[in-house]
């Protein structure tokens, strides 16, 4: 069975329907890429699959792991298994990484984890990202920068482990060498995870998609998905652009 | 005694009966106590001639005399809670018998200290009070509190001695379960020279009112630390009375806590005398259910050359509300004056409510002063990433209300104490 079911999904701002009846399927294990153009949905998906207060689902049906996930708070999503990695993290002084994330875990987890044994935890996972020890005691992406938010957000990834990752422009404000080595980690937690996860990468630009190689890659445009092809589908429409997805798909509906 | 029935000039609210002989069953009659029977005496006299606190006085906008229920507590029938107050090692908790540190309460061992105690009670907190508003600490409910308490208590830290370790002062009384008022009456004396780092735990079960006074004599070069931890029951209704007067070149750190009670007031006063005086002052407040809590914080700038800043950080949430009225005055010729104060809130519910006044009252023409306060709420998309990974909204509410306070907590400079107030404000989210 298939970890990530969206049917016919509709939904969008209180006041604003931006999907128009998404269709896609998911599989543990492997990477699905979602392209578009601006403004054809693909922040809004992630945000409705994750649960964000500000989007509403006004019909279609989104089972995750056999049950559905619409029905779920965001939080319980979370404990479920789905991860979000922001597009913009939050800032937010006075909170340690360290007992953010230990705080996560342990509702994933319905157990109390001492801190000394998390401190262990969150010093292997650092070190599989290469990032520096004193990551855990600053406050969660205060005076971080785009390459640190970003980065911070893998290593969340990497201590709950989720069922589905969906990485929400994660490359966006990236330069490269932030991109390589963000890239790398996701790359690292998909070799050593077990079970392995299902990733959602929502991207604009397909630059990512060089350094974590997609299964498959969808084009979203108007809130439908409207093409769907293998890896080399990026390469194609990096060259050609959108328009004649979008056109091709016109006249097939017409 | 008289035996006849005296009613004090009131507000229009209410008329206490009270019966002159009250002080006489308050102090005894036996040789030592009647230095204490004139204080009393000659406070009641003054008592006669102050109307009682109105619930259209600026003082009293915030929690009115009703919500704390003052008609009971001057009704006389709540006769003041007799206690013995005591004086601990902090980190032990054991009783402190520390050189260089002399601790007196209860009616016998405080008598010989009357005179110092009326000085310090009466004591204005000079001429900057304006006499026209309504002074707290010679308000009808301070002189009522002289005329009632059954507990006194004094601390004196010699000249030079320097006291290392924090002290805690409790009371006896604090053990069991309580009803009535309980109107302790403390003085700390840091003399010249010394430092005193001291904490008081409030945590008795108390059914009634509270009105602790504690006056804080800081001289010259002295340092004081000095932390209050109130976290009283819901059937405590409290005003609580603090002054510091601080002599040249003095350092003191206020912290207060103030978690329980269920209508709680501090009237705090900080007057910096004598020049080069330097006071930081921090409070945190949970109010929750239909609780109240009213801070009252003055820093009273009355030479040149000081320093003093407060702030101040609440959490208000369910049906409560938090009133602060806090005030700097600084007077003609306190030039380099460098007076900050600042108040925040952090509502978690729509329902909670705060008020947030800072004044400021200036009479030199070359200092440096600020106030500011917010009022905020959790933010929806704070709240959404801490919840998108797993967080349940209590465990992110509590989150992020540590991390509110996060700034304030390192301003404990003692880490046992510091972990104590930690632990019981998390024990409370």
């Amino acid at each position: 069975m298939a970890l990530l079911e969206i049917n016919s999904l509709h939904g969008g701002l209180s006041d604003r329907e931006i999907l128009n009846g998404v269709n896609l399927t998911l599989e543990a294990g492997k990477i699905h890429a979602i392209m578009g153009p601006n403004g054809s949905g693909k922040s809004t998906l992630a945000k409705i699959l994750a649960g964000h207060p500000g989007y509403a689902v006004t019909s279609g049906t989104v089972t995750f792991d056999g049950r559905s996930l619409l029905e779920l708070a965001p939080d319980a999503r979370g404990r479920a298994g789905v991860f979000m990695a922001f597009q913009y993290p939050n800032e937010i002084p006075g909170v340690s990484i360290l007992n953010f994330m230990r705080t996560a875990l342990q509702a994933k987890l319905g157990k109390d984890i001492p801190v000394l044994e998390f401190r262990k935890i969150l010093q292997a996972k650092m070190e599989m990202l290469g990032m520096d020890k004193t990551f855990a005691t600053r406050f969660v992406n205060d005076g971080f920068s785009g390459g640190e938010k970003k980065r911070n957000e893998i290593l969340q990834m990497a201590i709950l482990q989720p069922k589905l990752a969906i990485l929400d422009e994660t490359d966006s404000g990236l330069d490269i060498d932030a991109l390589k080595i963000v890239s790398q980690g996701v790359n690292t937690i998909m070799k050593e995870s077990d079970p392995k996860p299902a990733i959602l990468i929502i991207t604009h630009y397909n630059r990512i998609l060089d350094y974590i190689k997609p299964d498959v890659i969808h084009v979203l445009s108007a809130g439908r998905i409207i093409h769907s092809g293998g890896p080399e589908l990026a390469k194609t429409l990096e060259e050609r652009g959108y328009d004649w997805v979008v056109d091709g798909a016109a006249q097939a509906a017409a | 005694m008289s035996q006849e029935q005296v009613t004090p000039k009131i507000g229009p609210t209410f008329s206490p009966p009270l019966s002159h002989d009250f002080i006489g069953t308050r102090t005894g009659t036996s040789e030592p106590q009647d230095c204490l029977s004139c204080f009393r005496a000659r406070t009641w006299t003054q008592l006669e001639r102050t109307p009682l606190p109105h619930p259209g006085e600026e003082l009293w906008r915030y929690t009115t005399p009703e919500q704390l229920e003052l008609e009971r507590v001057f009704s006389g029938e709540s006769r003041s809670i007799p206690d013995t107050a005591v004086l601990l090692e902090f980190a032990s908790r054991k009783p402190a018998a520390i050189p260089g540190v002399q601790f007196l309460s209860g009616i016998e061992q405080i008598a010989p200290r009357v005179p110092e105690i009326e000085a310090a009670l009466n004591a204005t907190s000079g001429k900057l009070r304006d006499h026209a508003t309504n002074d707290a600490f010679c308000d009808a409910l301070s002189l009522f509190q002289i005329v009632n308490s059954a507990s006194f208590a004094y601390l004196r830290v010699a000249r030079n001695q320097k006291i290392t370790q924090s002290l805690l002062l409790s009371s006896l009384v604090a053990k069991g379960n309580i009803s009535g008022m309980f109107a302790p009456i403390v003085i700390v004396h840091v003399e010249s020279g010394a430092t005193l780092s001291l904490v008081e735990d409030l945590d008795f079960a108390l059914t009634g009112f509270f009105l602790p006074r504690i006056e804080f004599i800081v001289e010259a070069n002295a340092q004081l630390d000095f932390t209050s931890i109130q976290h009283l029951p819901v059937t405590t209704n409290m005003v609580a009375r603090h002054r510091v007067r601080m002599a040249r070149d003095a350092r003191v750190k206020f912290f207060h806590i103030a978690l329980g009670g269920q209508a709680s007031r501090l009237d705090f006063d900080c007057a910096l005398t004598e020049p080069g005086g330097h006071a930081e002052l921090y409070s945190v407040y949970l109010a929750d259910g239909d609780r109240r809590v009213d801070l009252h914080p003055t820093q009273i700038h009355a030479a040149p050359n000081c320093h003093s800043n407060l702030y101040s950080k609440g959490v208000v949430r369910d049906q409560a509300r938090a009133a602060y009225f806090g005030y700097i005055r600084v007077a003609e010729g306190a030039q380099k004056t460098d007076a900050y104060q600042k108040n925040k809130n952090l509502l978690l519910s729509s329902e909670a409510r705060a008020d947030s006044v800072p004044n400021l009252e200036i009479k030199a023409n070359d200092v440096k002063c600020s106030h500011g306060s917010s009022i905020g709420q959790i933010s929806a998309e704070d709240l959404f990433y801490l919840m998108s990974r797993g967080l349940t909204r209590d465990q992110a509410h509590r989150l992020l209300v540590e991390a509110f306070f996060e700034d304030l907590m390192p301003k404990i400079a003692d880490q046992q104490v510091r972990d104590f107030v930690h632990t019981l404000i998390m024990s409370r989210l």
